[in-house]
C-alpha cells in the first residue's frame, strides 16, 4: 500500500490505499455492536450467574464437591483428548496419504471419505450412527450374522458410542490442518532419508514428524476444544447415564430448571478451552493455531 | 533408486492399508446407510429393508410438521446468512483497509464462536437471552446463528480481499473515479465471489444449526435440525433417512457452488 | 460451525476445482445477478415471515388467538389433538400450539417462569403441586368452577387444576424378549431369576419407589421415600438397565425396538404398545404407583388467560371427547359419566381400576424436589 508523498502534503489520505480511523470505525460499527451483545454480554451473564447466587464464588466449590460433576468433567475431558489423539493419528494417516498418493481412485475415495461427513449435518450423521449402533443395527447384525458374537453388543447409549461419534465427526476436521501443515513439507525428504539407509518408518520418524509437530499439536487442539463443546452427540448418543458434561447442562436446564449449575458447568469447560488454546499458543505460536482453527 | 521392502515395511504398508480403507469405509457407510434406508418402505429402520419404496419420501412431504420445520429453518437460515454477510464484510474491508484501531481484538472476536466450546456459548447466550426476553423467538435464533456464521464470512472475505490489489482503487482514482465508485466498482466487484461463497456458507451453517435453536428457541422455534433432535431422542423414525438424503443433496449442491464461486476469486 | 470449514480449506476438495475462467462472463453476470436477486427477495419475505410470526396480541378469546399447551408429546398430544383440541378450534376459532415436553411439561413453564416472561397458556403438569407452590398457577374462574362442579367428579378438580391423565406406573414386559417376565419390583429387580435387559423411567421419585418396594418396604411405609436406600437399590440394577427413557415415546419405542423386554413405564404407553405393536404384552400392576396430581393448570402469567380457560371448558363440557381420550390411552377424564361412556376394557385398565395402586404423595415430592433431583443427577451420571 504505497502512498505518494508529495500528494500527502496536500491531501494527507487522498491517495492511500488505507482508508481513515473514522471510515474504519464506522464500517467496524455493526459487527462491534453484534459481537458485543451476542458474544461479550453473554459471556459476562454466563459469569455473573455461574459465580452468583446462591453462593457466589462458592458455587465452583459446590460444583467440584460433588463427585459426580468432578466425575464427569474428567470423563469429557479425558475423552476429548482420547477423541483428539485418534483424530489426529488416523488422521495424519489419511493426510500424509493424500498428499503422497499417486492413485487417482484412492486420492478420490479419501477425499469423498473426509468431504462427505461435511454434507450431513451433526443431527443427521448422529442419526445415521445411532442406526448404525443400536442392538439391531447393521453392525450388531453383521457381527452377529459372521458368528463373531452370539448376542449383540452394547454399542449404544454409553461412553463408547459418544467416543465414537465424536471420532466420526471430527476426524474431517483433523485432516484440513493436518494437510496443510503436510503441504509446506518436502516429500522427497523422505526418500533421501531412506536413501541415506533408513527404514521406511525411521525416515518417517526423523523428518515428516518432526516438521509437522506444530501442526499436529494445533490440529489436536481444535479437535479437543471442539470435542468438550460437544453438545448433541453425548446427549443423542450417550444417553441418560454416559456421563458428559453436556448432558449434564442439558439436564440441569431442561429438567432441572436449574440455569446455575449448568452456567458453573459451561464456565468450567470454558476455562478448560482456554487453558488448552494457552499452552497450544505457548507451544506452537500464533500462526499455526491460526492456520489450524482456519483450515 | 529402488529400496528394499523389509518384513516390517511390508507391515507398515499393510497396516497404512488397513486404515485407509477402514477409513474410508467408516466414514462413508453412514451415509450410504442413510441413503439406502430411504428407499426402504417399512416401518421402521431395520437393516436390510424387505420392502422398498418412496415411502418416506411421500410421508415427509405428506407431513404438515416436518415441511413446517423446513420452513421455518429457511425463515431462520436466510436472515442469518444475510446479517452476517451484512455485518461482516464492512468490518473485513474495516480490518484490511482502514486504520482501525485494535485490529487483532477484532480478528479474535471475530472468530471466537469457532473456538468457543459450543455448548457453553449456547449456555451463556441463553442466560443473556432469558434478561432480553428473546427466549423463544425467531429473532433470537435469527441472531444467534448469525453470531455462528460471521466467523466463516471474516475468513472468507478477508481471504479473498487480501488478494485483492489495494491499488486498484488508487488506478480508478487517478483516472477520475470518487473514492466511493472505485470501492463499489472496483474491490467490491472483484470482491463478489467470495461475498456469495460467505453467503452460502453462512446459511449452511445456519440451517444445520441445531445446538444454539435447541437452547435458545425455547422448544418453540422448531427448525428442521431440531424436529431431527427431538425425533431421535424419543425413537428412530425412518423418514428422517429421506430428510438425511435430500439435505445431503441441498447441501452439496450448495457447498459445490460455494467452493466454484471461492475458485473464482481466489485466482 | 461445520461445513464451512471444508469449502475453507486452501488446498479445497480438488474434486470440486471444475476449472473455470477467472474473469465473469457476461453470461455468469447475469446469472449472478438474478441469483442475488432471488436471495434477497427470499431473504425479505423471510424476515418478514420471522417477524411477523409469533404470540398474536394478548388475553382477547377472539377467534385468530393461539393459546400454547405444553404436552407430553407423542400418542398423549395425537389424541389431544384429535378430540380436544382440533374440534376446539372448529368451534371457537382459537388455535391451539402444542409444545411437547417428552419428560416433564412442568419444565419449559417453570424456565419461563423462572425468565419472567411466560408464554405457555395451559400446562399439563405431572405435579401441579410444585407450581403451586411457587405461586404460578391461575385460580379457575367461577363459570369454570360451577361447569367442573356439574360435570366432573369431585375428585378429578380443585380451583386451579382438572385431574385429566393421571397416570399410573406399571411392570410391563415381553415374553418374546424375557425369557420370565417379572411381576414384582423384587423380581424385576431379580436379574439371575428373570435376566434380559430392562428399562426404567426416568422419573426420580418413582424409581426410588419401586426400588423402595423391590429392598422390602411395605408400600403404606413409602413415604417419606429413603432416597439414600432407593438409589443404592437402583445401583445394584443399573448395570443391567440399557435405557432411561426420556419421554413417553422413547419408553414405547424401546420396547418396539426390542432394546429392552421388561420396563418399569406409564400405564398408558404400555396399553398403546399393547394394542399397536406386541399384543403379548404383558402388563403387571403389583407394586404399581399412581400420580393424582396429573392435570391441566393455567399458568397465571399466561398471555391468554381467558382462551386458556376456554379450553379447559370446552373439555370439561364435552364428556364424550373425554371418553375418546380415555380409551386412546387409558388413562382417566374428569367427566362423571366416564364409566358409562367406556367399553369395560378400557374401564378395567384404568389407574384409578386399580385398588393396588399406590397414589404417590405429591407435597412430599414437591418439598423434596432440590434433593430429588441431585441424588438422581448423581444416581445417573455416575
Amino acid at each position: 500500500m504505497a502512498s505518494i508523498s508529495i500528494a500527502r502534503i496536500r491531501a494527507p489520505r487522498a491517495w492511500s490505499a488505507e482508508r481513515g480511523v473514522r471510515t474504519g470505525l464506522l464500517l467496524a460499527l455493526p459487527a462491534v455492536a453484534l459481537i458485543a451483545a451476542f458474544l461479550i454480554v453473554p459471556l459476562v451473564k454466563l459469569v455473573s450467574i455461574a459465580l452468583g447466587d446462591p453462593h457466589g464464588f462458592g458455587n465452583l466449590h459446590d460444583f467440584f464437591a460433588n463427585s459426580a460433576n468432578t466425575r464427569v468433567i474428567r470423563t469429557t475431558f479425558v475423552d476429548s483428548a482420547i477423541v483428539g489423539v485418534i483424530s489426529v493419528l488416523v488422521g495424519s494417516v489419511v493426510a500424509w496419504c493424500l498428499r503422497t498418493t499417486r492413485s487417482p481412485v484412492m486420492k478420490g475415495l479419501l477425499w469423498s471419505a473426509i468431504l462427505l461427513p461435511f454434507l450431513m449435518g451433526t443431527v443427521t450423521k448422529l442419526y445415521s450412527l445411532t442406526v448404525l449402533l443400536e442392538t439391531h443395527g447393521l453392525v450388531n447384525k453383521v457381527l452377529t450374522g459372521i458368528g463373531l458374537r452370539s448376542a449383540p453388543l452394547d454399542l449404544l447409549y454409553n461412553q463408547f458410542a459418544v467416543v465414537f461419534g465424536m471420532t466420526y465427526q471430527m476426524l474431517p476436521y483433523a485432516v484440513l490442518p493436518l494437510l496443510a501443515g503436510f503441504a509446506s513439507i518436502d516429500t522427497n525428504l523422505v526418500q533421501a532419508a531412506e536413501g541415506l539407509g533408513a527404514s521406511r518408518l525411521r525416515a518417517l520418524a526423523n523428518t515428516v514428524v518432526p516438521l509437522s509437530a506444530p501442526s499436529l499439536v494445533a490440529s489436536f487442539t481444535v479437535v479437543y476444544i471442539i470435542s468438550v463443546g460437544f453438545f448433541l452427540t453425548p446427549v443423542l448418543l450417550g444417553g441418560a447415564t454416559a456421563p458428559f458434561t453436556s448432558s449434564l447442562i442439558a439436564q440441569d436446564i431442561f429438567e432441572f430448571y436449574n440455569v446455575t449449575s449448568a452456567a458453573v458447568s459451561a464456565l468450567v469447560l470454558l476455562a478448560g478451552s482456554l487453558l488448552v488454546i494457552g499452552v497450544t499458543y505457548l507451544l506452537v505460536g500464533r500462526e499455526r493455531l491460526a492456520r489450524a482453527v482456519v483450515s | 533408486m529402488s529400496i528394499q521392502r523389509t518384513v516390517p515395511e511390508r507391515a507398515i504398508s499393510g497396516v497404512e492399508m488397513v486404515i485407509k480403507v477402514a477409513v474410508i469405509l467408516f466414514m462413508l457407510v453412514p451415509a450410504a446407510l442413510v441413503v439406502v434406508l430411504s428407499f426402504s418402505a417399512e416401518k421402521n429402520v431395520a437393516f436390510p429393508p424387505t420392502h422398498w419404496g418412496f415411502k418416506q419420501y411421500s410421508d415427509l412431504f405428506g407431513s404438515s410438521y416436518w415441511m413446517s420445520s423446513v420452513g421455518t429453518s429457511f425463515v431462520i437460515a436466510l436472515p442469518a446468512a444475510l446479517v452476517a454477510v451484512a455485518v461482516g464484510v464492512p468490518a473485513v474491508i474495516a480490518l484490511e483497509r482502514t486504520r482501525l484501531p485494535g485490529k487483532p481484538v477484532l480478528r479474535i472476536l471475530g472468530i471466537a464462536p469457532l473456538i468457543l466450546p459450543g455448548v457453553a456459548y449456547a449456555v451463556a447466550l441463553y442466560t443473556f437471552y432469558v434478561d432480553a426476553g428473546l427466549v423463544g423467538t425467531r429473532l433470537g435464533v435469527i441472531l444467534a446463528d448469525s453470531m455462528l456464521s460471521l466467523p466463516f464470512v471474516f475468513l472468507v472475505v478477508s481471504a479473498s480481499l487480501k488478494r485483492i490489489s489495494a491499488d486498484l482503487e488508487l488506478v480508478a482514482m487517478s483516472l477520475g473515479a470518487t473514492r466511493l465508485r472505485a470501492t463499489f466498482g472496483i474491490t467490491l466487484r472483484l470482491l463478489a465471489p467470495a461475498i456469495a461463497a460467505a453467503t452460502i456458507l453462512a446459511f449452511v451453517t445456519a440451517f444445520d444449526e441445531a445446538v444454539l435453536v435447541n437452547f435458545v428457541g425455547g422448544g418453540q422455534v422448531i427448525t428442521l435440525p431440531k424436529a431431527i433432535y427431538d425425533s431421535v431422542r424419543t425413537g428412530l423414525q425412518p423418514l428422517i433417512t429421506a430428510i438425511a438424503t435430500l439435505l445431503m443433496l441441498f447441501t452439496g449442491l450448495l457447498m459445490f457452488g460455494a467452493t466454484r464461486w471461492r475458485k473464482g476469486s481466489a485466482d | 460451525m461445520v461445513l464451512g470449514r471444508a469449502a475453507l480449506s486452501p488446498l479445497g476438495p480438488a474434486k470440486a476445482g471444475v476449472g473455470m475462467g477467472n474473469r465473469p462472463t457476461s453470461a455468469r453476470k447475469t446469472m449472478f445477478k438474478r441469483i442475488s436477486a432471488l436471495v434477497l427477495s427470499g431473504a425479505i419475505v423471510a424476515m418478514a415471515a420471522a417477524c411477523g410470526s409469533g404470540s398474536s396480541a394478548g388475553g382477547s378469546t377472539e377467534a385468530g388467538t393461539t393459546i400454547t399447551v405444553s404436552t407430553w408429546g407423542g400418542v398423549w398430544t395425537d389424541a389431544e389433538k384429535k378430540y380436544f383440541g382440533d374440534p376446539f378450534t372448529k368451534e371457537t376459532g382459537i388455535k391451539v400450539n402444542y409444545q411437547v415436553s417428552g419428560n416433564s411439561p412442568m419444565a419449559p413453564a417453570l424456565l419461563q417462569a423462572q425468565s419472567g416472561k411466560v408464554s405457555t397458556d395451559v400446562v399439563f403438569a405431572e405435579n401441579a403441586q410444585v407450581l403451586l407452590a411457587k405461586n404460578l398457577l391461575a385460580k379457575f374462574p367461577p363459570s369454570l368452577m360451577d361447569a367442573l362442579k356439574k360435570q366432573a367428579r369431585s375428585d378429578a378438580f380443585t380451583d386451579y387444576q382438572v385431574k385429566i391423565g393421571t397416570t399410573a406406573t406399571i411392570i410391563a414386559c415381553n415374553p418374546a424378549v424375557m425369557k420370565k417376565c417379572p411381576k414384582t419390583p423384587q423380581e424385576f429387580w431379580d436379574v439371575k431369576n428373570f435376566p434380559g435387559p430392562r428399562a426404567i423411567v426416568n422419573q426420580s421419585y418413582t424409581a426410588i419407589l419401586f426400588a423402595l418396594e423391590a429392598d422390602g418396604v411395605a408400600p403404606a411405609d413409602v413415604y417419606p421415600e429413603d432416597i439414600d436406600r432407593g438409589i443404592k437399590k437402583l445401583e445394584e440394577i443399573k448395570p443391567y438397565v440399557k435405557v432411561f427413557p426420556s419421554s413417553g415415546a422413547e419408553q414405547q419405542q424401546v420396547l418396539i425396538d426390542k432394546e429392552v423386554g421388561a420396563a418399569i413405564m406409564w400405564n398408558g404407553r404400555a396399553f398403546v404398545v399393547k394394542r399397536d405393536n406386541i399384543p403379548d404384552l404383558q402388563m403387571s400392576w403389583e407394586g404399581s404407583t399412581r400420580s393424582d396430581a396429573d392435570g391441566m393448570v393455567v399458568m397465571k402469567d399466561a398471555p391468554h388467560r381467558d382462551a386458556a380457560f376456554k379450553y379447559i371448558q370446552w373439555v370439561v363440557d364435552h364428556p364424550k371427547n373425554q371418553a375418546k381420550w380415555s380409551g386412546a390411552l387409558t388413562y382417566p377424564t374428569p367427566t362423571k359419566q366416564l364409566l358409562d361412556l367406556l367399553p369395560k376394557n378400557v374401564a378395567d385398565a384404568l389407574p384409578t381400576a386399580h385398588k393396588e395402586t399406590l397414589p404417590e404423595d405429591d407435597k412430599w415430592i414437591e418439598e423434596h424436589t432440590t434433593d430429588l433431583q441431585q441424588a438422581w443427577q448423581k444416581f445417573l451420571a455416575g
